[in-house]
């Protein structure tokens, strides 16, 4: 969670410098349903995520200074500097986000068709936000799963707003997770700001999923202490005084106050910072230190060569 | 107040021009009207008077200087003016700069002077794309097309019926496609026809003597054709006038030190032209021998591409089919071709009485742009007098 | 190269036979046939095939148009790889894009074209470009069929083209035959492709018979067009159900002494454009007959690349003769009067022999 919370910090820092461009959307606050989620999950398993998509990547172990150069739009991003912030992958770890709202729900279906398919086991953690819950894709998706029982969980962020638009106006019937019954599956309302209560929500969905008894559906009720993306005035939507209120319950807080309940130092803690720390002015180096994306390397990958 | 003397246009097609002589100095007056400076081009000298009076400040080329029509030459001051040196230094400073800003009007002037004519007319008529890339490629003026598509368009199908005529009143016995050689062959006809100015000038020349030689070489059982005797004739008259021994190439005529001398033959594939080169260094039997294996080369089709390159100048034979004089077309880029005639018994008057010699009738076109009509005359002449009197074993 | 593709494609029977070498029979089938044919004979040999879409299974005898009759595919196969789907193009769409990415080589329907706006997003915006996005990372080889054209008194949301709506956003090919031989190694050829294709299939020409289909599978390589019938006056460049129109008026020109080509390009994305050029030179005159609307399209592109790329060779202004701007109408004589013709194109035909 620190991880993500630094490197969030550090792009932010950079975007307002110039140096990273186009958008941004941070994933501060949210750290808890990131990590939570996907430390259930084994090599095979894919994640779908989304626009903000920088905590799915990095809590699946996805190389942060390869993030970095993506960033930076160098030839040793992850993307090739092709995909910028918005479409970061690493199928190795089958992972991707893309900022189509809704557009993962029928991806993360397709991975969980090639998981029957294959009987490998898999799952797949399809992330989407409040406002991708009253996309169509996204019904046609959960009912799609729900047919075929397939091994997907569909974990909804609900950080209560979609750009400007409050989640409680425009979720009728009021609950993303009371949705899933209409599809004959289980839905659960998770805190999302403790990343201890997500794991356990998760695991429960893995073990269902991997048992074949197919999809479920999680709400985590979060917050993004950030704009929506860099650049947002959101003091004309929300109120200070709210955003402190969750700020309180700063995930990255609550856990450490948790880990010294259980034995782990401050220092301990102070160590693991200073790592971090370190892990993030390394990829702030390495992209500065890579050369740009060939101008060449643009008018490549429209096409695959045929494969047998 | 100081004005610029302009160098004057001398003609349509003129853009250049020398100044053989300043006839007023700097410091001197001059009168509007009065002789100025002396010019010449390419075809004459031309006076020019001054446009206006004043007094001569500056001369900016000296005599001999070649300029381009339009530029600057000189400085006048109106009468009384005192002009200090700066104020010239910065009109002539002006001057320069703006001569060297590129000079549009110059550079469509420069276009228009034609290698070919079809650029300029193409501008001003409706053809198809294909048509007009054809035109520009064999170099046809599309006046002389007629265009039957919608609108009365120039299209390839009229480019293809050129030439031919239009009523359709007969029916077609053959029809052989103009491909390969005989395309190409067409192709640079029509570009002769087009781009050199043709002028034909025909001489009679007496061959009795030549004809008795050829008899000789016949009982030798050499059995030399006209063609083939002519052919070190013509090489001896190139050498005395090597103008008519030239490439028009650039536009410049370039006078080539080997006399290589195409021979005009008929084969089924259509007319080719097979080149002897160097034909002044060998000896008359040589020739004889080479002209003969070129021939059987053109007529069975294995003639190589250099047997066909590089001519200076050609060779061609209409007297056995009875043709007396024609016009021939030149080669490109040579400057010049003979056209032999018939050789027969005419009543030619010699030495106060009548007597029957044998008469040929040499036809020589020539590019006037390459040379002149005395100068080919010349070379036709010294041509007759040496088949008049040869003087080869 | 180019010598190379017009000896092969002559008429309709040239092939390019896969290394199974075993006896050809060789036999007429319907179009239907032949996409059924490449199907089973492609889930057969590559279990990682697999069909998903609505009604394939039983309705109509198998697929809304027959193509996939249940005792080929839904008996053959099983549910797990013959999946019939809810009315969820979004989903299924977008599953196949992923499972695609994830090694498995779905075939997803979509029923007719026109139904293109519930799904563009996950064919454009996901399947044509996480390739590119990821700077290479996945492929996707996916095929979405679909259904198009008109002339069967669909009615405006029933019968429309619309290739060049796909065509038109890079990563995407698309492919249209009009013979069952095309359809059949096309559809191979799609399927082996390790790229997203919509394969847009005539639904006016399911029933046509005409030309030998071989027993045995091959592939048309895709971005390669056939040479349907040759001639030196005019060139006409036509897709689908507008191949055979074309070849009819042909046919009628020939009398009136206008000797035209036809080139079929068979796929549009990667279109061959050295086939239609050559052709274009060859003979100066140009018309594209498109099923399509007028505005923006197939048509419009060819167009412009023989203007921009055979400049010098062109005699006659560039004809495009396609369905107009407007909804397709449902009465027949209506239907008839919109969409291209034998009549038009003979007419157009004239008018370009003028110049």
């Amino acid at each position: 969670m620190l991880l993500i919370r630094k490197f969030e910090y550090a792009a932010k820092d950079l975007f307002a410098k110039a140096t990273i461009i186009g958008a941004l959307h941070l994933y501060v606050g949210e750290e808890a349903v990131a990590v939570g989620a996907i430390s259930n999950l084994g090599p095979d398993d894919y994640v779908t995520s989304t626009h903000r998509g920088h905590g799915h990547l990095i809590a699946r172990g996805v190389d942060v200074k390869s993030m970095m150069a993506e960033l930076y739009g160098k030839e040793t991003g992850l993307c090739k500097g092709k995909g910028g912030s918005m479409h970061m992958a690493d199928m190795r770890l089958h992972i991707f986000a893309q900022p189509i709202v809704g557009g993962g729900t029928p991806l993360a279906v397709g991975s969980g068709i090639a998981s029957k398919l294959s009987g490998n086991g898999s799952v797949t953690l399809s992330f989407f936000g409040d406002g991708a819950a009253n996309q169509g894709s996204t019904h046609e998706s959960m009912n799609l799963a729900a047919i075929w029982k397939l091994p997907v969980i569909f974990i909804c962020e609900n950080n209560q707003y979609a750009e400007s638009t409050k989640a409680s106006y425009s979720i009728a019937g009021g609950s993303v997770a009371r949705r899933a019954a209409a599809y004959g599956i289980p839905g659960e309302v998770v805190d999302g700001m403790d990343v201890l209560a997500v794991h356990a929500a998760v695991q429960k969905c893995v073990e269902r999923a991997k048992r074949g008894d197919g999809p479920s559906v999680l709400e985590c009720l979060t917050y993004r202490f950030e704009g929506h993306d860099e650049g947002d005035n959101w003091d004309t939507y929300r109120t200070k005084d709210e955003v402190d209120k969750w700020k309180k319950r700063d995930p990255i807080l609550n856990f450490s106050q948790y880990l010294s309940t259980v034995g782990i130092t401050a220092s301990e803690i102070e160590a693991v910072n200073a790592e971090v720390e370190k892990t993030v002015n390394e990829a702030i180096k390495f992209a500065e230190n890579s050369a740009p994306t060939n101008k060449e390397e643009a008018f490549r990958d429209v096409f695959a060569d045929t494969l047998e | 107040m100081l004005h610029e003397v302009i160098l004057p246009k001398l003609g349509v097609a003129v853009n250049e021009a020398t100044i053989i002589q300043w006839l007023k100095h700097e410091g001197q007056q001059v009168k509007e009207g009065e002789l100025f400076f002396v010019v010449e081009t390419e075809k004459t000298t031309v006076n020019i008077e001054a446009t206006q009076s004043g007094t001569v400040a500056k001369i900016l080329y000296p005599e001999g200087t070649t300029l381009k029509a339009g530029q600057i030459i000189a400085l006048l001051t109106e009468i009384g003016d005192k002009l200090t040196d700066e104020d010239v230094s910065a009109a002539i400073a002006k001057i320069k700069n703006k001569e060297a800003e590129p000079k549009r009007n110059e550079t469509l002037v420069e276009q228009i002077t034609p290698i070919t004519g079809v650029e300029r007319t193409l501008k001003d008529v409706r053809a198809s794309p294909s048509a007009r890339r054809l035109m520009r490629e064999l170099g046809i003026s599309p006046t002389s097309v007629v265009g039957t598509g919608p609108g009365g368009i120039i299209t390839t199908k009229d480019l293809e019926q050129m030439g031919s005529t239009r009523t359709t009143n007969f029916s077609v016995a053959s029809k052989t496609e103009l491909t390969g050689t005989r395309l190409t062959i067409a192709q640079r006809l029509a570009r002769s026809q087009s781009e050199a100015i043709h002028v034909t000038i025909t001489m009679d020349a007496d061959a009795t003597l030549l004809l008795e030689q050829l008899r000789l070489k016949v009982a030798a059982e050499l059995k030399v054709s006209l063609t083939e005797i002519l052919v070190p004739i013509i090489t001896q008259a190139l050498k005395i006038y090597p103008r008519v021994n030239a490439i028009l190439e650039e536009n410049s005529v370039k006078e080539i030190r080997n006399i290589n001398v195409g021979i005009a033959v008929d084969t089924p594939d259509g007319l080719k032209v097979p080149v002897l080169k160097n034909a002044d260094q060998m000896r008359v039997e040589d020739v004889i021998k080479n002209l003969r294996l070129l021939k059987e080369k053109a007529l069975s089709g294995t003639l190589n591409l250099d047997e066909l390159s590089d001519g200076t100048f050609t060779v061609t034979n209409l007297g056995m089919y009875g043709v007396r004089e024609f016009t021939p077309i030149i080669n490109p880029p040579q400057c010049a071709i003979l056209g032999v005639g018939m050789v027969e018994d005419r009543p030619v008057a010699r030495n106060g009485s009548i007597e029957i010699r044998k008469i040929m009738t040499l036809s020589l076109s020539f590019d006037h742009r390459a040379m002149d009509g005395v100068l080919a005359s010349k070379f036709l002449q010294s041509l007759c007098n040496m088949i008049a009197d040869p003087k080869i074993n | 190269m180019l010598q190379q593709t017009k000896k092969r494609h002559s008429a309709m029977s040239s092939q390019t036979l896969s290394n199974k070498s075993t006896q050809t029979k060789n036999r007429e089938i319907t179009y239907r046939e032949a996409i059924g044919e490449a199907l089973q004979q492609e889930m057969s040999r590559d279990k990682r095939v697999f069909l998903m879409g609505e009604d394939l299974g039983v309705f109509y005898g198998g697929g809304s148009f027959g193509v996939t009759p249940k005792k080929m595919f839904l008996d053959k196969f099983g549910a797990e790889r013959v999946r019939d789907t809810p009315i969820s193009e979004s989903a299924y769409i977008g599953a196949g894009v992923m499972a695609a990415v994830a090694g498995y080589r779905p075939v997803a329907e979509l029923m007719f074209s026109d139904f293109f706006g519930v799904c563009m997003d996950q064919i454009a915006n996901q399947g044509a470009m996480l390739r590119y996005m990821f700077g290479g990372q996945a492929t996707i080889p996916l095929v979405v069929r679909t259904a198009y054209g008109a002339g069967m008194s669909f009615g405006a949301t029933h019968s429309q083209t619309l290739y060049s709506v796909f065509a038109h956003i890079p990563g995407i090919k698309v492919v249209a035959p009009s013979t069952p031989y095309d359809a059949k190694g096309l559809l191979i050829a799609s399927i082996r492709d390790g790229n997203i294709v919509v394969f847009f299939e005539h639904k006016a020409l399911y029933a046509y018979k005409g030309g030998i289909v071989p027993e045995e599978q091959y592939e048309i390589p895709l971005g390669k067009a056939d040479v349907k019938k040759e001639g030196k006056d005019l060139t006409i460049v036509a897709l689908g159900r507008m191949t055979h129109l074309s070849l009819e008026a042909a046919t009628q020109l020939e009398k009136e002494g206008i000797n035209a080509e036809v080139i079929d390009p068979r796929t549009i994305v990667p279109l061959d454009k050295e086939t239609i050029l050559h052709s274009v030179k060859k003979t100066s005159r140009l018309i594209i007959v498109d099923e399509d609307y007028l505005n923006c399209g197939f048509a419009s592109e060819v167009a412009a690349i023989v203007s921009d790329e055979a400049f010098g060779f062109i005699d006659a202004p560039i004809k495009r003769i396609a369905n107009p701007n407007i909804p397709i109408p449902y009465a027949k004589h209506l239907e008839e009067t919109v969409l291209p013709s034998v009549d038009k194109i003979v007419a157009t035909s004239k008018e370009l022999a003028k110049f």
